[in-house]
């Protein structure tokens, strides 16, 4: 007895595009597979349409679990689907991918299997992450790894999932911008978050509570369940803002400053100058805004750093959206909570730099790495290494680290002394050409990083 | 007179205003050869390939800029991966190392014999003048009979380094800060435009030559 004629259709549906997906993933060319992470993906879509084929040809319909079998595998087909549209959209060519490399680094401490793909956002919403993904990873690897028939050497491929394995989106637009790229450490704290669990606790300040209570009988619990939900959700991102810090130091703060530096709040997001308190004060934790001992080559950014502050600052109280004017009261209230909690987190699991610890590998004085890569972009040469003399008086180079580079590319371009420093370098006289500067520095630290990257690759093979 | 390998390891330990920079040196022992008197050079991750089929020819004077780029297609080739060069295919490439010259040093880029050997053309325009920054820009061509697989990393052409005479002002377009292969403009805007009326001009006698 053959299968019921609709259950026939439905498995050879399945099995159509299967083969799609299989073609689909043949026709991405050989260029992909070179991106760490979209090969990782590939393989895994790879594998896993071998093992959910298989799984197919082999189902009953008189199974008794026929039923939840079909239908895993149709849920799997569908997120094998999705993912081979980012295995497509972070591909190597568009991508710059010394970054990406640079970013699972830095995640490291963390989590030691971490894997970031870079991928384009073709709307203008900016820099994303995909919160999902990780259980739609785990749901394909179960699926696959379920079956027998899977070649022992494919299963443990497969075996090897990632810690975290974070889908970071960057606006298409901006794919040259790499100071702008440090808003990529905002996203990737997301991922941190998520792997670590870090939820900070917060207090209710009074007002909060007298006013929620306020709200009519009949609509308290909306108004309960509203502020929870949105208050939870700024959280998060104040966490990933706060991790970001840690990884990066002022870069973070000095991108979001140029992409949203007066954004009003949404259901997902807080405004820009809740964001700005909560940066100031990791900033301040980590010794880069301190009055008596701000480092020469950032002393722009404390009256940056307030600029940024006070220039966003609106009247929360004539905000319309009452949750809206209360989340942001709530977690104002709580920013040093939220900071604390996150810079504990990185110190313990040394992911947390500060200006003492990137450069304690470095140099007695801890300014010095930096200061010295900025010199080197203000020679247009790239901000790759540190020099150091050892104590027998040999020069021992180093390989500059991605705070270091970033932060350095911003104490040129955000400090208008130094910027036109930078561009007189290509130009006498007053400056006219100055989109070709940014252009040449972006070069630069691009280049920086990508020698650092080389350099390790090179090193890791000898 | 053309630096021996000690002397251009001397100039790399000059101060910054003044120093030969090329980074990265990933083997410096074996790239810096110091009886030869150059500096090998790696060859980078990023090519460019020309589309044949978007132009009918390359007319520098009447094609604009824009339709030039068309023509052009980057490829991106991961460490570790293979960029293939078929036989008679041009292909732009750059070295892996971003030079900085200073103001009192010329140098010449050349490809290395054992690739000449096979059919390999590395550069055409060797010339590296003071005070140039960026990574050098190669053009490939593969003379043999039989496709080239190039590895980004691989040693592929060298850097020769000459003393100049007396110390130049450096030409700032010389600082170009290029981290892949560059096509520049074919031509200068002036040159351009005197060639365009030139064109037109030549244009108008054929036309008022025509007998009907």
């Amino acid at each position: 007895m053959g299968a019921e004629p609709n259950e026939d259709h439905r498995r050879r549906e399945l099995s159509f595009r299967l083969r799609t997906l299989e073609r689909a993933l043949l026709d991405i060319g050989p260029q992909v597979r070179w991106a760490r992470s979209a090969r990782f993906l590939w393989n895994l879509i790879r594998v896993s349409i071998g093992g959910v084929s298989a799984q197919l040809r082999s189902v009953d319909p008189a199974d008794v679990e026929y039923e939840d079998t079909v239908s895993n595998i149709e849920t799997v087909t569908d997120v094998l689907h999705a993912l081979l549209g980012y295995v497509e959209e972070g591909q190597p060519e568009r991508v710059p991918q010394a970054i990406v490399s640079a970013l699972e680094d830095l995640v490291r401490p963390i989590a030691p299997k971490s894997r970031v793909l870079v991928c384009y956002d073709w709307t203008p919403s900016n820099y994303g992450y995909l919160e999902a993904f990780r259980e739609e990873l785990n749901a394909v690897v179960r699926t696959s790894v379920r079956h027998d028939a899977v070649d022992p050497k494919s299963q443990e491929a497969v075996n090897v999932v990632p810690d975290m394995f974070a889908i970071v989106f960057l606006p298409a637009a901006e794919q040259d911008s790499v100071l702008l790229h440090a808003a990529l450490a905002h996203e990737i704290g997301h991922g941190i978050c998520e792997v670590a669990a870090i939820d900070p606790p917060t207090v209710m300040p009074d007002g909060v509570v007298g006013e929620l209570m306020e709200a009519e009988d009949g609509e308290l619990l909306g108004v309960l369940s509203d502020f929870y939900v949105r208050s939870q959700a700024w959280k998060r991102e104040l966490v990933a803002d706060a991790l970001s810090v840690c990884l990066l130091g002022p870069a973070p703060f000095m991108s979001l400053y140029r992409l949203a530096p007066n954004a009003e709040p949404s259901e997902t997001h807080p405004d820009s100058n809740l964001r700005f308190q909560l940066m100031s004060v990791c900033l301040k934790k980590l010794c880069f805004l301190n009055e008596d001992n701000v480092p020469p080559d950032l002393s722009w950014l404390p009256d940056t750093v307030t600029r940024a502050v006070e220039g966003s600052q609106s009247a929360v109280e004539n905000w319309p959206d009452q949750v809206f004017r209360l989340a942001h009261t709530h977690l104002e209230h709580n920013v040093e909570r939220i900071a604390e909690t996150a810079i504990a987190f990185g110190m313990e699991k040394s992911c947390a730099f500060g200006r003492d610890g990137w450069d304690a590998d470095y140099a007695q004085d801890a300014d010095a790495p930096r200061h010295q890569l900025v010199r080197r972009i203000l020679h247009a040469v790239p901000p790759d290494t540190v020099e150091r003399v050892t104590d027998k008086g040999m020069r021992q180079d180093q390989a500059a680290r991605l705070p270091a580079i970033l932060n350095a590319g911003w104490a040129v371009y955000a400090d208008p002394k130094r910027w036109l420093q930078f561009c007189q370098i290509f130009e006498d006289g007053p400056v006219q050409h100055e989109f070709e500067s940014r252009r040449k520095l972006q070069n630069l630290v691009l280049k920086a990083i990508d020698t650092v990257n080389v350099k390790r690759e090179w090193g890791a093979t000898a | 007179m053309i630096l021996t390998g000690q002397e251009i390891l001397d100039l790399m330990c000059e101060p910054l205003e003044t120093r030969l920079v090329i980074t990265p040196l990933l083997d410096p022992n074996e790239q810096v050869v110091t009886g030869a008197g150059s500096i090998d050079l790696r060859l980078g991750q990023d090519f460019v390939l020309a589309d044949p089929a978007v132009l009918s020819s390359l007319d520098p004077v009447k094609q604009e800029e824009n339709e030039l780029a068309g023509y052009l297609r980057p490829v991106h080739v991961g460490l570790g991966g293979r960029f293939v060069l078929h036989p008679r295919q041009f292909a732009l490439a750059a070295t892996l190392e971003y030079v900085r010259l200073p103001n009192t040093v010329a140098a010449h880029v050349i490809g290395r014999s054992r690739w000449a050997r096979v059919g390999l053309i590395i550069a055409m325009a060797t010339f590296v003048h003071p005070g140039y920054s960026g990574c050098l820009t190669l053009e490939l061509q593969n003379l043999g009979d039989c496709p080239i697989e190039l590895t980004p990393c691989l040693t592929i052409a060298q850097l020769t380094v000459e003393k100049i005479s007396k110390p130049q002002e450096i030409d700032k377009s010389q600082i170009s800060c290029s981290v892949g292969p560059e096509f520049r403009t074919l031509m200068t805007s002036p040159e351009r435009d005197r060639l365009l009326a030139l064109h037109r001009n030549h244009k108008k006698l054929s036309a008022d030559d025509q007998p009907w």
